[in-house]
């Protein structure tokens, strides 16, 4: 029962709102007194270790304690029956042994705290869509924050502790898919999934990850270096938890992605899957908000799809912070930005014409790229981009607007090219 | 022009799509701005359409000579498309002359640019650059 870490903070489409008053969903608020981690240990300080005869006791024991901020009931092994009061949530680890819970006022409290979370409003006019907080008294909580600030969607490791609320923010028509990176396996099987899928060409310039104290701005520029990255990743899950991993992109585009790879038989349930759910889709368990597409086949198309969109869409948006930073003028129109953006983000795809000598690998990676290329230009166009954009307005809207319209039907024409030109290599790589 | 554009010869309005032409091209010769060009041509045809007049006049004789070398369709392609959207909003205002070499190039030596270039099933694209030629043509001489 219960949340699980990825039900916490897997997804959250938050509403939008208005520019003075930023609305935060906290994702998957319990309804429970306590959020229940199974099969899991907490870290914390311990305050009392009592024998109770089930978890519920146990509960109960932390209820009455002031102090308790956690507990954690060992049903199985050589501690079973004791029941840890906790006097933090720090990190927690798996234990199958034990299961354990976060009292629900501390999630209220760091829920919160999401609103006042440092330089909110200032996020919001940076154009933040993510907000991780950890609490005060986590170590790395503030800078959570900041990082959120800094880079659209990075969710640090951390985020899979108790202590850490993670929020979407809804932004324009911009739906942004998050998933957090978390366990740390996933990272490892987002990476190497993402970089050995067929379209892994398109997908690793935006894939990065960056392993803070050790290089803080490794990027992968070729697909050997992602993959070294990923095999350094999958080293260093050991115990060191200041890595950080993130991976957003337009959820609009996530189905397109999935289809650019998937065979046709498979398409329609990853439409319908992606968009709602690949965040919480991940990794089994599957969590509640899964539930409509939960079987087995589907949420193994939704780890691929998961992996597939692995994509940070990162120097476009950091591209478009860097310009807000610095300038957060309550009179900016968030518009402005979140055109910026999506002009920034179709610009980065370089895609190549298909022709009659593609393999069908290359066949696919070519539509994946216009597919994705005419989506974003479509949404640039849906929104009226051209009467938005400040440069587009001087130029003269309209003349912009019919040029960004023939790039569109071109980037169509493109698409329709990849699926109607047949192979003269006979269909085979 | 013989010197080589400068910033705000491809920035005029300072639109997105401006600046990133300029971001590409500035600085660079008719030779560099050719390999650009074969390089991802379905990439910077675009900058062709955005690019302030002087610049583009100035660029497209790497145009030219990119389709001369040209093996494939792609060049031209995706040099159709961005002549034609740049005349269709009348931003066509320099550079007339280089493009319409460029088009009689490409329809006298169709043959050379493959396979796909002869595939019709969206486009004809030598009846596409025939009739593009006759407008710009027909605009050029009421203008003048």
């Amino acid at each position: 029962m219960g949340v699980n870490w990825i039900g916490r903070i897997a997804i959250g489409a938050a509403a939008l709102l208005a520019l003075a008053s930023f609305t935060w969903t906290a994702v998957a608020q319990s309804a429970v007194e306590y959020s229940a981690l199974q099969n899991a240990n907490i870290m914390a300080p311990t305050l009392r270790t009592l024998a109770t005869s089930n978890l519920l006791a146990c509960q109960a024991a932390c209820e009455a304690s002031g102090a308790c901020k956690a507990y954690v009931y060992h049903h199985n092994g050589a501690s079973k029956g004791s029941c840890l009061l906790k006097a933090g949530v720090a990190p927690s680890n798996a234990d199958p042994a034990a299961h354990a819970g976060v009292r629900r006022s501390e999630r209220e409290r760091l829920g919160s705290a999401l609103d006042s979370c440092p330089k909110a409003g200032l996020l919001g006019l940076a154009r933040t869509d993510v907000l991780t907080y950890c609490g005060t008294e986590f170590a790395y909580g503030t800078a959570a924050c900041k990082l959120a600030r800094l880079n659209l969607a990075r969710i640090a490791f951390e985020t899979k502790n108790t202590q850490c609320e993670s929020a979407v923010r809804k932004y324009g028509q911009t739906d942004l898919l998050i998933f957090p990176a978390n366990p740390p396996e996933m990272h490892t099987a987002v990476c190497n999934s993402a970089l050995s899928s067929p379209i892994a060409p398109i997908v690793f310039p935006y894939l990065m990850e960056r392993v803070r104290s050790r290089n803080p701005k490794a990027k992968p520029r070729t697909l050997n270096e992602a993959k070294a990255l990923c095999a350094g990743f999958h080293g260093s899950l050991g115990g060191r938890s200041n890595e950080s991993y993130y991976a957003t992109m337009p959820v609009a585009a996530a189905p397109l992605f999935a289809s650019s790879v998937m065979p046709s038989s498979l398409r329609p349930p990853i439409l319908m899957a992606v968009p709602a759910a690949v965040g919480a889709c991940l990794l089994p368990p599957v969590a509640p908000i899964c539930a409509a597409a939960a079987d087995a086949a589907l949420v193994g198309i939704s780890l691929l799809s998961a992996a597939i969109v692995a994509i940070v869409a990162n120097d476009a948006i950091d591209g478009a912070l860097d310009r807000a930073d610095g300038k957060a003028d309550p009179k900016v129109d968030p518009r402005v930005l979140e055109c910026d953006l999506l002009w920034q983000s179709y610009k980065d795809y370089t895609c190549e014409a298909c022709k009659h000598t593609d393999k069908p690998s290359e066949r696919r990676l070519k539509r994946g790229c216009w597919v994705a290329v005419a989506l974003l230009r479509r949404k640039y166009l849906d929104m009226r981009c051209d009467y938005i954009l400040p440069g587009s307005i001087a130029k003269g809207s309209a003349a912009k607007e019919r040029a960004h319209i023939d790039r569109w039907e071109v980037a169509v024409k493109h698409v329709a090219e990849c699926d109607r030109k047949p192979h003269t290599t006979g269909g085979k790589d | 022009m013989t010197r080589l554009p400068s910033a705000s010869d491809f920035n005029i309005h300072n639109s997105l799509d401006e600046i990133r032409a300029c971001e590409h091209f500035l600085g660079k010769t008719i030779a560099e701005a050719e390999r650009l060009l074969a390089e991802a041509p379905h990439y910077y045809d675009e900058d062709f359409i955005h690019m302030g007049p002087k610049a583009f006049d100035f660029y497209m004789q790497a145009a030219i000579n990119c389709v001369k070398v040209a093996t494939d369709d792609d060049v031209i392609r995706a040099m159709r498309a961005a002549i034609s959207t740049r005349f269709e909003i009348n931003d066509l205002t320099l550079g007339t002359e280089r493009v319409l070499e460029m088009i009689n190039y490409i329809v006298e030596h169709f043959d050379q640019f493959g396979p796909d270039a002869q595939d019709t099933f969206f486009l004809d694209l030598k009846a596409a650059y025939v009739q593009l030629g006759e407008r710009i043509r027909a605009q050029s001489s009421v203008l003048s």
